[in-house]
């Protein structure tokens, strides 16, 4: 009940004051939660090493496939945006430049742009490219 | 004279009709505040509608209310800058009682739960405390405040936890712990330390948007947080700006 009013409530409070902050602070949770998510999957992928090297090598497989590629673009993003922010965060307080809001929003997106603009150079045209197995630690 | 739309929120308790929105048509004038815009409707159209206000000049902070999309005082908004239809809601995370008035209870309960008095350290002087023009520009900013409640209506956080202080509880803790005639900074900074204070504040900036004095609530909570990280582990004076 109480995780339905809050998230009831968070829709309301975008919708009341439609500021720039409440925007981020909304995507820092959703991201926060999503890096969550991928911290339990990727445990369970590199858990299965206990088990051995067939085990792992086989856990492995299951998550390269274009999906999952396709995954981790969204996982690259979310990252970024969580690390970026939280920064963000931590320089205002630690610098109190709280007055200067704007030009750190500025800076926030800048920042995010430019680290997502590299990696997805990296990433993409390895996404595409036909996948040759790597052979694993067999 | 121009006739402008108004959305205006209504609740009774007493007539058993859920919350709603009511259109009223007003006719407004060149100069006219919001504030006497709610005034015409009162006069002309509804007597029992039901809203806060006082001094008509930004000083009591009574009338404050959530209007087209940001909190504001409506006696320092001039209607002609408003988009028509000019909606207009009762400040957030407080109980609505009638129409726009909300139960501030809450609010100065927070308020008092930082004792907003000052606790002199030492025995009172023979004349009165002296202060230095240096040390009253500490809080130059801080003692603007009118307790309007624009910024704890606009904080998420408050919505989530009504324990939590709030920007103006955390904003005067400030006040009083920068003041030099004042001797509790400690006992203060314990207090905004808590599981409900500075570090439940997520930094958003809604309160420092929407405040009609222009203050800094959400740098008076980082403030805070650096003297409370600063007491606890005081080599961290190198890493944060007090």
């Amino acid at each position: 009940m109480r995780i339905r009013y809050v998230f009831k409530g968070t829709k309301e409070e975008l919708k009341l004051n439609p500021n720039v902050g409440t925007f981020s602070w909304f995507l820092h949770r959703i991201t926060g939660l999503l890096l969550l998510f991928y911290l339990f999957t990727h445990m369970w992928v590199l858990g299965s090493a206990n088990k051995g090297a067939e085990a792992f090598n086989q856990r492995l497989s299951a998550v390269q496939t274009p999906l999952f590629h396709f995954l981790e673009i969204g996982l690259i993003l979310v990252i970024f945006y969580h690390m970026v922010n939280g920064l963000s965060i931590t320089l205002m307080d630690f610098a109190n430049i709280s007055s200067k809001h704007k030009s750190l929003v500025v800076a926030v997106v800048l920042v995010f742009a430019v680290l997502a603009i590299v990696s997805l150079s990296v990433m993409l045209p390895r996404i595409f490219a036909p996948h040759v197995p790597t052979g694993g630690l067999a | 004279m121009r006739t402008m739309t108004f959305k205006v929120f209504r609740y009774d308790p007493d007539d058993g009709r859920d919350p709603h929105f009511q259109t009223f048509a007003v006719e407004t004038v060149k100069g006219m505040t919001l504030l006497e815009a709610l005034y015409w409707i009162m006069e002309n159209k509804d007597p029992s509608f039901a809203f806060r206000s006082s001094c008509r000049e930004a000083n009591c902070g009574s009338c404050a209310m959530h209007i087209n999309g940001s909190y504001g005082l409506a006696c320092r908004t001039q209607v002609e800058n408003l988009k028509p239809p000019i909606t207009i809601r009762p400040l957030a995370h407080l109980q609505v009682l009638k129409d726009l008035v909300v139960d501030m209870k809450p609010f100065f309960d927070n308020f008092k739960a930082i004792k907003p008095y000052l606790i002199p350290g030492e025995d009172p002087p023979e004349k009165e405390y002296y202060q230095s023009v240096e040390d009253r520009k500490k809080i130059d900013h801080h003692v603007d405040c009118i307790m309007c409640g624009s910024c704890y209506g606009s904080c998420p956080v408050a919505y989530g936890d009504p324990k939590y202080l709030g920007p103006h509880a955390l904003l005067k803790a400030l006040r009083f712990v920068d003041d030099s005639r004042d001797g509790a900074a400690d006992e203060r900074l314990a207090m905004v330390a808590s599981e409900f204070g500075v570090f439940r504040c997520h930094t958003i900036f809604n309160c420092q948007l929407v405040c009609p004095k222009d203050l800094n609530p959400t740098g008076a909570i980082s403030k805070l947080k650096n003297k409370i990280v600063v007491k606890k582990f005081p080599f961290m004076k190198i890493f944060v700006k007090t």
